[in-house]
């Protein structure tokens, strides 16, 4: 099992758990927004190698996130076999679920 | 008032700025006026490259937010596909706002407003009315739901309303408050949601119209087009509720529509009304003796006299009109279009009565007049050159032919 924590920009907080051969967990806290999704996108993809079929976003300690965060969202579901956000805020829910991307992005529970 | 560079971290900073300001506010209105600042920052930052100012106005039940940048180019909502990953701040903004809009403001630059209500226990889309739509996956609007309003357009008929009609009430925004909205600030949003908000009612009204004669959806537009009327006219002072004034709107629409168009051919006026009063006796009166009336009996059922009646039962015809292209086989077996079988006026039967007056009245003019108008018209030479033949000059060809044309003009209408 592989963990790591980082602290992004000072605003964004990520943990990285294999629970599986080609299986991750990435659990994310903090703030979500233009000026720091690309950094966690490239951390990321620096961990998730090589490419695993299996990735849960774990989201319950973000405390928000905007049109920014779903598109990376949206990008990183489209690279995976099997894509589930664990637990959005009720805000992101409604937003998610008013666009149309509840099954796109595998929205749990 | 507070001001922010052109930099990513600015949005950031505008977003904690507006939370900090809405400090007392309820947290769920806190957190998606948080959400649509931090997606117009976004936007300066992505799309202008500008510097941008935070503006939040709260009043006790109306927080307005506006967000002026100093760069060239105006936001458009676009409408992204499930998988597009771009396009979505204004979207969300138009999701999670009462009303909002774009203002330029010269000589570059322009302020995106919007406005939430903080008054209601819920916004215009909350997750309760989402989830009773039936997870909303298509993103459209809720137009569905819109029945169950207290100023109800559907009037209680719409079976979809029935589940959800607790939730709606709570959560759209009154009728009132959208007129409010559009006549006051021009909020175009406004005028959109009482269109589709009462369009179930225009479309009942068309149904009652339903007939062979025009097809439904032209007469949904027809009704949509008076709700629109309605919504533009409509004077919320006056104290009458929308939907009363509306109802005699859309039908005043469509029953011009029947008189204007209902008709292929023009009638007039009082022709329609005795056709109409005709037709309606022709089927009162073959339901009452099983038999097709004479015209006797409708001029006497009408008080109409008979030549009325058969005048009217022609105008009652040009309800309908047969296309000259309707397939159409003649005696010979030969297949055609109707227009084939009408006549045409044959301008060579003209031509010979023409003909035939013309020799007369030629035959009253001088040799050398007969020659110049033969030279003039049957062989075309200029004046010119019939002077050069005849060894006159131009003018008195033209003296020639003035005079002998009026003779002989006047020696055909002498004949009768």
């Amino acid at each position: 099992v592989d963990t790591i924590e980082g602290d992004l920009e000072g605003l964004l907080s990520v943990s990285v758990t294999a629970d599986g051969p080609r299986s991750f967990r990435v659990a994310i806290g903090g703030e979500l927004d233009i000026g720091n999704v690309d950094v966690l996108e490239r951390e990321i993809a620096a961990v998730l190698q090589p490419r695993p079929d299996r990735l849960v976003l774990d989201v319950s300690a973000l405390r928000f996130a905007d049109s920014s965060g779903i598109a990376l969202w949206l990008r990183l579901a489209r690279c995976v076999d099997e894509f589930e956000l664990r637990d959005p805020s009720p805000l992101l829910r409604r937003v998610l679920a008013t666009m149309g991307l509840t099954s796109t992005l595998r929205v749990r529970p | 008032m507070c001001t922010f560079p052109a930099e990513r971290r600015s949005v950031t900073a505008a977003r904690r700025f507006a939370s900090v300001v809405l400090g007392e506010s309820p947290g769920e209105v806190r957190e998606a006026v948080e959400l649509m600042v931090s997606e117009l920052a976004t936007n300066c930052i992505r799309h202008v490259d500008s510097g941008f100012e935070v503006i939040v106005h709260r009043s006790d039940d109306i927080i307005r937010v506006e967000v002026n940048d100093h760069g060239a180019g105006i936001p458009v909502m676009r409408s992204p596909g499930p998988e597009d990953a771009n396009g979505r701040g204004l979207w969300i903004v138009d999701m999670l706002s009462d009303a909002w809009g774009v203002t330029p403001s010269p000589p570059s630059g322009k302020t995106v407003w919007f406005t939430l209500s903080t008054t209601r226990d819920a916004g215009p889309g909350s997750l309760s009315a989402t989830d009773a739509i039936g997870g909303a996956s298509s993103g459209g609007p809720p137009a569905t739901a819109g029945g169950q309003h207290a100023d109800n357009p559907s009037l209680g008929s719409g079976p979809a309303g029935v589940a959800c009609a607790p939730m709606t009430v709570s959560c759209q925004p009154k009728v009132e408050d959208l007129f409010r909205r559009l006549r006051s600030d021009g909020d175009q949003r406004a005028r959109a949601e009482l269109v589709e908000r009462f369009l179930p009612l225009a479309r009942r009204l068309a149904l009652r119209y339903m007939g062979a004669r025009e097809p439904l959806d032209d007469l949904v537009q027809v009704a949509s087009l008076g709700l629109v009327k309605a919504i533009d006219r409509y004077d919320p002072e006056r104290g009458v509720a929308f939907a009363s004034y509306a109802v005699p709107t859309i039908l005043g629409e469509l029953k011009r529509y029947f008189r204007d168009t209902g008709w292929a051919a023009h009638v007039p006026r009082g022709a329609q009304e005795r056709a109409l009063k005709v037709e309606g006796a022709q089927r009162r009166l073959t339901a009452k003796t099983g038999r097709p009336p004479t015209f006797t009996e409708l001029a006497q059922y009408t008080e109409l006299s008979v030549e009325d009646v058969l005048d009217a039962l022609e105008a009652a015809a040009s309800h309908h009109a047969v296309s000259l292209d309707t397939p159409r086989e003649d005696d010979e077996g030969d297949a055609g279009s109707l227009g084939d079988a009408f006549g045409t006026i044959d301008p060579g039967f003209a031509l010979v009565d023409a003909g035939a007056s013309i020799g007369a009245a030629a035959c009253e003019l001088t040799e050398r007049e007969r020659e110049v108008l033969a030279l003039r018209f049957v062989a075309d030479w200029s004046q010119a050159q019939i002077a050069a033949q005849i060894g006159v000059s131009q003018m008195q060809v033209s003296r020639i032919l003035r005079r002998s044309l009026d003779r002989m003009a006047q020696l055909m209408l002498a004949v009768p």
